[in-house]
């Protein structure tokens, strides 16, 4: 019976639904083949606390550090008002020399300090200049303040740790975005430095609701997230949800939201991405501005957005710049691309393959004398064409800039024409192909447009296997895997399956007006008022 | 429970809903049987559906009067623990049945125009793994690719149905009505029970539904809809084929185009049009295996309808390879059987709903 109900949990048949049954709290939930994950922890380590000698904490600093073998962290002793021993500890790069000369050393010896304890409050108010300060007396929050480059002041005969911003690492400059290009627009992308990401939002969305909650993120608590949100509009379970699943993360490598986006998914299996990234602030400010969350992590140059949808990851920034009618027709276009990708490859073998009587004479005569000295079965031959495309979209991926260019141009016509001659493959197959992948980069979203590789190369099985019967079949199942599909607890076809209240059109674009206004699907508090 | 029901919409139950009905009375009716004596199938299909439907209503009503929210609870209440499992064992043998006629007869016409040379095994692993697939998925997702595909199917039947329309030709009606009043009332009764099993399946999903009053609802649209679509394609079959030649058309619908005046790209796409049919069957398929499996779960414990639709799926997959090789005539003579009895079933919810109201009406009297 034990066994039967662990074959039962391995095949999932008693897992428990989580998706927006928000009942969960950040103390977690039980995962699927592990313990209870907790949060973030208040237990044990975090009761150390700065101790009133200096001496004492400077050991416990040299301690943790390694400060002997590990030259980068810098602890510099000075006496303040020419009396009072002190020490700065601060990351060298992480935190900006010429503060913590102008505003913390020099300042403080050149000041008075009072005769007797307490220290702290007055060096903050009247000696040290920094313009943001704050005192601690947490070991682990000392530590985190230390590694994310400010300087830490500690004074004798005080058991309070004073906390001057002085980071000032080097990060690149906010720049065009390199995926998702558009002509009319903002040429603005995300950095790796989360502040600048956060301002590059503030910017767009000016308003006193736009929420900016900061949070540890992984087992190592190491990596710093934002949630950001407008408080009012998002839909507060939907917050919840999303401060749940980062507090569920428990890895310790947590480097990119291409990460963090696994770590927080559910249905891992799913080809499609169950969230939205994008390198744009617009657009990350435009969707938080409809009510989605949106996740930034420092050191990420993306931005998660959640829930999605496959009609949101369809979409494009520019869509909205331009005016409606050709707006709607580059979708509809996009729309026609994504359709033509997936479905071409598997049809069209199928017709020759098995409904040959589909197919006008003509056609067929043609295809026929295309094939004629081809040796390959036509189904490894598709399979064939679409590998080698994708080995030449990924290699041009991989080079750079000019170079990659050229490999694309080189592969496609080149190697092409040289895989004609060659009667490795014939050029109706060949146009076919290309076709097919020309389609694909109609798709905005890279994840989708991988998604809509993968699905391709399943129904051009289906189809080598059964025609149109495996075609038919095998769209149906995919469809329907897409159906069960949700993100955040969003039906992922929302709003056609289920079809929502919104007279907003999910694949042409609508007009201007109706862009204003909330999504009805993710149920914002401005829905439900 | 565990039992991937989830929630769906007006849009998707009405979409489900529509297009197992429309599938049921339009693929699986026996043409040499409902032809044989005239054609009245435009009016006498609608007619069934309607019976079906009003059977059902009075038994939503029914529930609703005595605060039951399923049919299995409907049973148990009226007719006790036992009895009301064995109904809802007739209940989900006439859900299985159905998914079983439908898929047997796609699977037959698939054979006969477009794989002829491929056994019949091949083509029913295909499609009951899709239906399997789509059981196992649930409720949502049913009905949402229901809800998706609901426009294409509309295009398709649409294009399908007026594209002949140069070979319409009223004198193929005569004689009018086509059949008796008693050969009609013979039939309709007979196909209530095709009509009858997607209604009635409504009634294991309620709550999947947002409720009683909202399922009636979408059941009412839903097969409202269903039955004028189903009418209109009895009618252009009607104006194309004279009674004589429907009897000996075994699948009447995918013959439509070929009475077009002129060869051109629809001609040829006529077995695109079939695999469109199929998707229709598939999905009417899933949602019979589907609320079979939920009334199994209602009714005998299992807190999950997965095991359940893997089980059904296996079966049916056996069923129709027996059917459609003609193994046994003792199997064949069983499903003729079967289909003779149907109408048992639509008697058991009739009969629960009865009784259930007496016992309401006597438990007012008693506590007067």
């Amino acid at each position: 019976m034990e066994n039967i109900k662990k074959l039962g949990k391995m095949l999932g048949f008693n897992r428990k639904r989580s998706e927006f049954e928000l009942l969960e709290t950040e103390s977690g939930a039980p995962g699927f083949f592990r313990e209870k994950t907790t949060g973030v922890s208040e237990g044990g380590q975090r009761k150390a606390e700065v101790d009133s000698s200096l001496e004492t904490n400077l050991e416990r600093i040299k301690k943790d550090y390694c400060t002997d073998i590990n030259p980068d962290v810098i602890v510099r002793r000075f006496t303040m008002g020419g009396r009072l021993p002190a020490a700065a500890v601060f990351i060298n790069g992480m935190a900006k020399r010429e503060m913590i000369n102008d505003f913390i050393i020099r300042e403080s010896m050149n000041k008075p300090v009072p005769d007797k304890p307490p220290y702290a409050q007055y060096l903050i108010n009247s000696v040290l200049s920094n313009c943001e300060m704050s005192t601690e007396k947490n070991w682990d929050k000392i530590k985190e303040n230390i590694n994310d480059g400010l300087t830490v002041v500690l004074v004798d005969g005080e058991a309070v740790a004073m906390i001057a911003d002085t980071r000032g690492y080097e990060y690149r400059a906010v720049s065009a975005p390199q995926n998702e290009k558009v002509v009319r627009g903002p040429q603005e992308g995300f950095n790796e430095n989360l502040r600048t990401n956060i301002t590059l939002i503030r910017r767009m969305v000016r308003r006193e609701d736009l929420i900016c909650e900061m949070r540890q993120v992984g087992s190592g608590e190491n990596i710093k997230a934002a949630v950001v949100y407008l408080k009012g509009t998002a839909n507060p379970a939907l917050v919840q949800e999303v401060k749940r699943r980062l507090a569920e993360v428990d890895t310790r490598m947590v480097m990119n939201t291409g990460i963090l986006e696994q770590l927080t998914e559910h249905h891992r299996l799913s080809p499609f991405p169950q969230l939205l990234c994008t390198e744009r602030p617009d657009r990350a400010a435009s969707h938080i501005m409809q009510g989605y969350v949106a996740v930034l992590l420092d050191g990420s140059p993306f931005a998660n957005i959640m829930p999605t949808t496959l009609f949101a990851l369809m979409a494009s920034s520019e869509d909205i710049y331009l005016r409606q009618l050709p707006g709607s027709i580059i979708r509809f276009v996009r729309y026609m691309g994504a359709v033509i990708s997936i479905l071409l490859p598997g049809f069209f073998l199928s017709l020759v393959l098995y409904h040959q009587g589909m197919m006008s004479t003509e056609a067929l005569s043609t295809v026929v004398a295309s094939r004629k000295m081809v040796f390959a079965p036509i189904g490894l031959e598709l399979l064939f064409l679409l590998a080698v495309f994708q080995l030449i979209r990924e290699a041009g991926l991989r080079v750079p800039g000019s170079i990659g260019q050229a490999i694309g141009i080189i592969g496609g016509l080149i190697l092409g024409q040289a895989a004609v001659t060659a009667n490795l493959a014939s050029s109706v197959m060949l146009i076919v192909v290309a076709l097919s992948g020309l389609g694909n980069f109609c798709i905005p979203d890279y994840s989708t447009q991988i998604s809509a590789s993968y699905i391709r190369i399943a129904l051009v099985l289906a189809a080598w296997l059964a025609g149109l019967l495996g075609m038919f079949c095998g769209a149906v199942s995919i469809i329907a895997m897409i159906c069960g599909l949700k993100s955040y607890g969003v039906p992922f076809l929302a709003p056609v399956a289920p079809k929502t209240n919104s007279r907003r059109p999910p694949v042409l674009r609508g007009p201007i007006t109706m862009h204003s206004g909330a999504k009805d699907f993710i149920n914002t508090m401005e829905e439900q008022r | 429970m565990r039992i991937r029901e989830g929630k769906i919409g007006r849009q998707e139950s009405t979409s489900m809903i529509g297009i197992a009905v429309y599938t049921s009375l339009v693929f699986t009716l026996s043409s040499p049987e409902s032809y044989r004596s005239g054609n009245s199938t435009y009016l006498w299909v609608p007619a069934a559906i309607g019976l079906a439907l009003g059977t059902t209503l009075f038994v939503m009503h029914a529930m609703e009067k005595c605060g039951i929210n399923t049919l299995d609870m409907l049973f148990k209440t009226a007719f006790g623990k036992f009895i009301g499992g064995v109904a809802g064992a007739v209940i989900i043998a006439l859900l299985i049945f159905s998914a079983f006629e439908l898929l047997t007869d796609f699977v037959n016409l698939i054979h006969s125009f477009v794989f002829y040379d491929q056994p019949y095994w091949n083509i029913i692993l295909w499609i009951v793994a899709t239906v399997g697939l789509l059981g196992f998925l649930g409720l949502e997702p049913i009905s949402r690719t229901a809800r998706l595909l609901l426009p294409s199917f509309v295009i398709i039947l649409g294009l399908w149905l007026l594209l002949p329309i140069k070979s319409f030709d009223k004198s193929n009606l005569y004689p009018f009505p086509g059949n008796t009043i008693v050969e009609m009332g013979k039939l309709i009764w007979k196909n209530t029970a095709p009509a009858f099993a997607p209604i009635i399946a409504v009634l294991s999903i309620t709550n999947g539904m947002h409720g009683m009053k909202f399922s009636r609802n979408s059941c009412g649209i839903g097969v409202l809809c269903a039955l004028f679509a189903t009418a209109a394609t009895q009618l252009c079959l009607g104006l194309t084929y004279g009674y004589k030649d429907l009897v000996e058309m075994p699948y009447p619908l995918y013959r439509l185009d070929m009475m077009m005046l002129q060869e051109g790209y629809f001609f040829r796409m006529d077995k695109v049009a079939l695999f469109f049919w199929l998707v229709m069957g598939i999905i009417a398929a899933a949602y019979y295996v589907f609320t079979a499996s939920m009334m199994w779960c209602r009714c005998y414990g299992p807190k999950d309808t997965r095991p359940a639709v893997l089980a059904l799926c296996a079966i049916l997959a056996c069923a129709i390879q027996i059917q459609a090789e003609g193994y046994y005539e003792e199997f064949a003579k069983g499903i003729d059987m079967v289909d003779k009895w149907a109408w048992i079933a639509i008697l058991l919810p009739i009969i629960a709903s009865v009784v259930q109201l007496i016992k309401k009406r006597m438990g007012k009297e008693t506590e007067a």
